[in-house]
């Protein structure tokens, strides 16, 4: 168990120190050393780093984690609202399918799914700006809200400033806010959809073939209960730790679709920073959304590993 | 199953009530506000420094106020900070009166303690000129309250409207000393006596900024870019935040000096979007109510653009030039220079540049009034003659072939419909019809303008505005000698040419009529002969607004004056 969280920790520190090692040489290429060699410069590189000033914007001249951290959180709110609904639509989909598996259903959905997952990102948001915003006209697709509104930064996410605005702007702006959500939330979470479908499906079909499943039917138990209670609990872990490489692909595709609908987060950032050759930018980025991508893939293998444990009562499984 | 009727009972009912209460089409008219979308972006605000655009000049005339104003109905400047003004006799001296009731905007950032005074007026022209005085007489008359315009500064006006502050810069040749009299009297003393110093000051970027806002950021040692960018000003709107690179949001001034009950609007927030096909896609959703550089394909499409909105074209033109590299070879032969002007299909550009709009460029003044229009541009598309051409170079030079050319491309996607990839594969294939080879290289303005000095091109295209009624400046800053190696780099051909640059200089400043159009005949001719430069095609602004904006006043150079403009009322039977 020590040994585990021991490794993961390891590994951890091993990739913030390759990914340091990355943004510190995006730093040195454009400066220039002048006298001081190599060395010193990583000392006052790994100084800055540490009193966490990661410099600033060339092109807007503004610091660069300022303009970060917001844009961070408006896309992470995105990005989590697709996941959990994705996760559910998912799940849903998944366990139906698993527990009608080899019917017509199932194979129905899967070939649906499937047919999804061929969809590219950048053409489903096109598609859904064109059909659903421009040519039906019922919810907009531009910005997290109609400029006209004026909302206070509080938090950074748009669905819970919105509300703290006194006044009789209050509801119709949240109600605004909240009709820019559905389309990119659709083009995002169609793909995790169809991996959580998959996931799902063999997970709780692998699941629903042991012994003790069978003997809670055999008991006579109805099969909701057992389906809700023994079921998917059990098929959890095995959907956790898979479903790291389905974040890392939205934290993708959000760059794609937040372009397409002009959100304003980290995927707007990055490309304006690769357009205008924004070094501090793309390194901030790299680095973050690196870490962030290890930490949750370590987290939720640990998770899995946590639940591993104590499902069989502390005893060392397979090392 | 139980629970999961309620969630979706629970889950339908909130979506019925929230499409009920949030009538997406009527946001604007709700919230009395409107959204402009353009198509560039600024970096600064400030429009003594900013870049050249529809969305400075649109934030110069909308937040802040100038001297006097030019009404183009009545053809007459009027008044606007100044009261009253008086010219002396010998035009050398102009004296203003300034209102004593100009406040200036009450912002989270500045908080001001006194209302506009000669103070303010000092310090906006200084920081332009920022020179030291000198002393001088000052001589004032009394004189007239509006002045009527004459033709003779007639097109001097309209030329001042395209104005920005690089010209702004000449103020420092035009005018030798401002001085304040009293706290509400200005003079400028004049080093020459043109008679278009007013026009000057209604351009849209003499604006009058608050001294007492630069004085209180003194200990601030980010006080440039603060001031550059929250800005203060006097006009109908306030800035309210600026997100760079997305979006300006004004909000009306509520104490506005001029006119208490305008403006109408109470937001007005000026969107960027340089992708042409999003800021369509923002028109049709109702997302954006005016909008620049529309493309016609898509109006053509939809019938509800036609029925809800109007077209206008705007003064402002560019034009796609090749500008050739006189001062190495090979394009220092002015016989290759000849050759490639005739290998250049304009039409054909003109439809990949420019799409359905634009003109291609079949004289060297497009746009010039008043020249001769017998001179026939002797370079259209005649490859024939272009082939000849280069037999004989390489006869007389005894070469058997052109050596490799280097094609900088300027990539922007701010400029007027610009496509920078197609033009370098199309310069391709009809070089090589001539048996040239090229290398195409993609840059942006920025990157041009640095490596400018090291020569490593042959040809730059790059587009550039090209003013309507006086192409003198343009010339001025490409082709004459004192601009080669200057820091603002303009010179892309590397030109220099003695007789040219005096032609060219002669008439800087100078009006339109028949004494220089024979010094216009005379530059014309010398280009010609010379070839420094190709001029392609060109293209004119244009925008769309809804219907039911009233009294939206166009500037002549881009941008709009917002200030009287408001929602028509609708009746509530017609739809």
């Amino acid at each position: 168990m020590f040994l585990i969280i021991l490794r993961k920790i390891i590994l951890f520190l091993c990739s913030v120190i390759v990914l340091l090692g990355l943004t510190f040489w995006f730093h040195v290429r454009v400066k220039n050393l002048g006298d001081s060699n190599l060395f010193d410069e990583l000392m006052i590189y790994l100084n800055r780093i540490c009193s966490l000033d990661f410099g600033i914007s060339s092109e807007s001249g503004h610091k660069v984690l300022n303009e970060f951290i917001p844009a961070m959180i408006a896309s992470s709110e995105l990005v989590v609202i697709s996941i959990v609904i994705s996760a559910v639509v998912g799940l849903l989909f998944g366990s139906y399918s698993a527990l009608h598996k080899d019917t017509i259903l199932d194979s129905m959905v899967t070939n649906t799914s499937i047919f999804f997952s061929a969809i590219p990102v950048f053409w489903l948001a096109q598609i859904l700006i064109s059909v659903i915003s421009v040519y039906f006209d019922i919810i907009p697709s531009q910005h997290r809200i109609s400029p006209l509104y004026d909302v206070p930064n509080v938090t950074g996410l748009i669905l819970v400033d919105t509300l703290l605005i006194s006044g009789e702007d209050n509801f119709s702006s949240f109600f605004n806010a909240l009709m820019h959500f559905p389309l990119p939330v659709i083009a995002l979470s169609i793909l995790p959809v169809t991996e959580f479908i998959r996931i799902t499906r063999n997970s709780l079909y692998g699941v629903m073939q042991q012994n003790y499943i069978k003997i809670a039917f055999s008991r006579g138990r109805s099969p909701y209960f057992i389906i809700l209670h023994h079921a998917i609990r059990n098929a959890l872990p095995k959907i956790f730790q898979q479903s790291s490489s389905i974040i890392f692909l939205t934290f993708t595709s959000v760059i794609v679709v937040e372009n397409a609908f002009n959100w304003p987060g980290i995927g707007m950032m990055i490309i304006q920073a690769i357009k205008n050759n924004d070094y501090n930018i793309v390194s901030i980025y790299l680095l973050f959304v690196g870490i962030l991508f290890i930490f949750l893939n370590l987290m939720l293998e640990a998770l899995a590993e946590f639940f591993q444990y104590f499902k069989s009562g502390g005893v060392k499984i397979n090392g | 199953m139980h629970i999961i009727k309620v969630i979706s009972l629970f889950l339908i009912a909130f979506f019925a009530v929230c499409l009920q209460s949030c009538n997406m089409d009527n946001v604007s008219r709700s919230q009395n506000g409107l959204i402009f979308c353009v198509n560039s972006n600024v970096s600064i605000l400030d429009p003594q420094s900013s870049e050249v655009n529809v969305t400075s000049a649109t934030i110069a005339k909308n937040v802040f106020n100038r001297l006097v104003s030019y009404n183009q109905e009545k053809n007459q400047f009027k008044s606007e900070i100044a009261t009253s003004w008086s010219i002396s006799e010998n035009r050398l001296v102009y004296t203003f009166r300034l209102s004593p009731k100009v406040t200036f905007h009450t912002t989270p950032w500045f908080t001001p303690t006194r209302s506009l005074n000669a103070d303010d007026v000092v310090f906006s022209f200084q920081r332009l000129m920022n020179y030291s005085s000198k002393k001088s007489q000052n001589r004032a008359e009394a004189g007239e309250q509006t002045a009527v315009i004459d033709s003779e500064e007639q097109a001097f006006i309209d030329e001042i409207q395209h104005i920005n502050y690089k010209y702004l810069l000449q103020l420092r040749k035009i005018v030798r000393k401002i001085k304040k009299i009293d706290d509400y009297t200005v003079s400028f003393i004049l080093a020459d006596s043109s008679a278009n110093f007013l026009a000057i000051l209604a351009a849209p970027n003499s604006v009058i900024l608050s001294r007492e806002y630069f004085e209180s950021l003194s200990d601030n040692p980010r006080r440039e870019e603060i001031f550059s960018n929250s800005i203060v000003g006097t006009g109908p709107y306030q800035l309210v935040s600026h997100k760079y690179n997305d979006y300006i949001k004004l909000k009306k001034n509520p104490h506005y000096w001029q006119d208490p009950e305008k403006p109408l609007l109470s937001r007005l927030i000026i969107d960027i979007t340089p992708n042409q096909a999003k800021r369509m896609n923002k028109i049709l959703t109702d997302e954006c109510q005016i909008a620049s550089q529309p493309s016609k394909t898509v109006m053509a499409l939809h019938e509800r653009l036609q029925k809800n909105y109007s077209y206008i074209e705007s003064q402002n033109t560019e034009s796609t030039v090749f500008y050739l590299n006189t001062s190495k070879a090979p394009l220092k032969n002015v016989e290759l220079r000849r050759a490639l002007a005739f290998a250049f299909n304009r039409d054909l550009y003109r439809k990949i540049i420019y799409g359905e709009s634009g003109e291609p460029a079949n004289s060297l003044f497009p746009f010039a009034m008043k020249l001769d229009e017998n001179i026939d541009y002797i370079f259209s598309y005649n490859v024939t003659n272009a082939g000849n051409f280069i037999d004989r170079y390489k006869r007389i030079h005894k070469v058997t072939t052109v050596p490799t050319l280097t094609i900088w491309i300027e990539q922007s996607n701010t400029k007027l419909g610009y496509n920078s990839a197609r033009i370098g594969q199309v310069i391709k294939r009809d070089l090589k019809k001539i048996g040239i080879n090229c290398n195409i290289i993609e840059m942006s303005e920025k990157t041009i303008k640095n490596l400018l000095p090291y020569q490593g091109y042959d040809i730059i295209v790059s587009q550039q505005p090209f003013s309507r009624l006086l192409p003198m400046y343009r010339l001025y800053h490409n082709f004459s000698c004192s601009s080669r190696g200057r820091p603002t780099r303009t010179n892309y051909s590397s030109f220099c040419d003695k007789e040219l640059s005096d032609l060219i200089g002669s008439i800087l400043y100078a009006a339109m009529d028949d004494e220089t159009n024979e010094t216009y005949n005379r530059i014309q001719e010398k280009l010609i002969q010379n070839v420094p430069f190709i001029p392609i095609a060109y293209n004119s602004d244009a925008f769309i607004y809804h219907k039911d904006i009233t009294n939206l006043v166009s500037l002549l150079v881009n941008g709009f004056d917002f200030s009287q403009t408001g929602f028509k009322e609708h009746d509530p039977e017609e739809q």
